[in-house]
């Protein structure tokens, strides 16, 4: 980051909460969020050819420089979303010709067909994802883990058990979902990270 | 709006089904509102979650593929549903197996512990018993290895007879030589040796042949052009074990794949399956496949189910 982009990005985050910068750390890390599930449902998406979290990003530098050059935006949340669908439709044209393959080509190519090296690359990838899940699973705590076992995966398995957990930790259900979803978030964020570390390292 | 219809309006939403207005609502709503982000992210999770454990209707699975599935990033979190079902069912079948053990072992030391309380005995009968128990135990189980043994040779010499007469029969219609087993076997490694195709596009749910009629036909498993694998999903819902290996064989009885050990069964709703990935090409038009379910029973692994299909090509 330079001077210039840690100047705007300073004004942004007073202009998202003067005098908080938690709260302006929050509430940037809302928006992001937003803009990054803005694209990437797919009928919104940079067309399976961007990140969502660098278009995401796209979108901030945008509202960064707008309040940098002194715009007044009156509710910054609605702002956001129409910068993200300038942002889409800007990446859609860029991107067209790249997801929109004339059906003969379609036929031609075969997507499901991969090289021995891509399937020896697949299984790398699989043998660092379980490495790291393990580490990542370790920093939990015993409470925790547990709780995360007990719940189990999906919406409508183990009724009964998750009924039993609620009212054990004498919390509802609603509640207890949630909780479970900001531990998988946690799990998830750290295996993230060490991916990242590890391809650091290679 | 209570909480059951906004599931069901951000459901729709990340599959598809809303109409422009209200995804444009959904859009604005999100944006504003971190609660709502929140709930968005735990529902699309949940689908996600049930899309990998394939309790999603067919319908509902092509959505969520379609819509929810496009990109590497939403993949990724695709990929992490799987990793934490693989590792929830190894927890489980670990601890299932923890407590079959120690449940086991309780009974086995209250037997004992109730038999010699009974009454009272020199010192020298306790140890004495358990000798003469062991090298009994022992002599029975050599006699009958040994009788297996010869039962699976005689069998063996039998099938290879019966093989060779039905070699000599189909060269005198013929009047061409036909390959040994030996070779045979070889050409079907060396077909399995290329490197496996890994797009599957086809998914059948198949029932153990045990709880069909007896008239009843198999089932029909539909393979849809271009499908360079199927993945048949293994009702299983007998005792669990640590581990499975399916075999495919056609109806002459032909292992038609090496076998795949170590897998793990899914849960979905009550019942549990075992994912068993089939190459397309090693299925032909018309014919009838078994594939015999086994489990991992200490050092072995033992028939715990048997599943049949007939192949239909589209």
């Amino acid at each position: 980051m330079d001077e210039e982009e840690a100047v705007a990005f300073k004004k942004f985050l007073d202009y998202l909460a003067p005098d908080n910068e938690q709260a302006a750390v929050q509430r940037y890390e809302h928006l992001r969020d937003a803009a990054i599930k803005y694209f990437a449902c797919k009928y919104f998406a940079c067309r399976n050819v961007s990140d969502p979290r660098a278009c995401a990003d796209e979108v901030l530098r945008v509202l960064q420089l707008k309040i940098a050059a002194g715009r007044v935006i009156e509710h910054i949340e609605s702002y956001s979303l129409r910068v993200a669908h300038y942002v889409k439709l800007r990446d859609w044209k860029r991107h067209q010709p790249e997801v929109q393959p004339s059906e003969s080509e379609g036929k031609d190519k075969n997507p499901g067909a991969e090289s021995p090296l891509e399937i020896l690359e697949k299984r790398v990838e699989r043998n660092r994802l379980s490495r790291c899940l393990a580490k990542c699973w370790q920093t939990f705590s015993d409470e925790d883990r547990k709780l995360m076992e007990r719940y189990g995966l999906g919406s409508e398995h183990h009724k009964a058990e998750r009924e039993a957990l609620a009212a054990e930790l004498g919390i509802t259900e609603e509640y207890l979902r949630q909780k479970i979803h900001r531990l998988k978030k946690k799990l998830r964020a750290c295996l993230n990270d060490c991916l990242k570390k590890i391809s650091r390292k290679v | 709006m209570n909480q059951e219809k906004q599931d069901q309006w951000i459901k729709s939403y990340l599959l598809g089904d809303l109409p422009p207005h209200e995804r444009e609502q959904v859009e604005a709503r999100y944006f504003a509102d971190p609660d709502f982000l929140e709930r968005m992210d735990v529902i699309e999770a949940e689908l996600i979650e049930d899309y990998a454990l394939g309790a999603l209707g067919v319908e509902k699975a092509q959505k969520v593929k379609q819509h929810m599935l496009n990109s590497p990033y939403q993949l990724e979190k695709l990929q992490f549903a799987e990793m934490l079902m693989e590792r929830f069912d190894q927890v489980e079948t670990v601890q299932d197996v923890a407590v079959e053990a120690a449940l086991r072992r309780e009974n086995w030391v209250a037997n004992l512990r109730g038999f010699f309380s009974q009454r009272r005995w020199p010192s020298f009968v306790i140890p004495a018993a358990a000798a003469v128990l062991i090298i009994g135990g022992l002599i029975f189980e050599i006699s009958r290895m040994r009788r297996q043994l010869d039962n699976l040779r005689l069998a063996g010499l039998k099938q290879q007879e019966t093989i060779a007469q039905q070699q000599k029969q189909i060269e005198q219609m013929t009047g061409k030589p036909q390959p040994s087993p030996e070779e045979r076997r070889n050409d079907l490694v060396k077909d399995q040796t290329s490197p496996p195709p890994t797009m599957k596009l086809a998914t059948f749910l198949l029932l153990s042949v045990t709880t069909r009629e007896v008239n009843e036909k198999p089932p029909d498993v539909l393979i849809p052009t271009g499908a360079a694998e199927v993945r048949l999903q293994l009702v299983y819902n007998g005792k669990r074990y640590s581990s499975y290996q399916p075999m495919l064989e056609n109806a002459d009885g032909d292992v038609l794949l090496p076998p795949k050990s170590g897998l793990k069964t899914v849960r979905v709703g009550n019942q549990s399956i075992v994912n068993f990935d089939v190459p397309t090409k090693n299925l032909i038009e018309n014919r009838t496949y078994i594939v015999r379910l086994k489990a991992k029973r200490a050092s072995n692994y033992e028939e715990v189910g048997l599943y049949d299909f007939i192949v239909r090509k589209q």
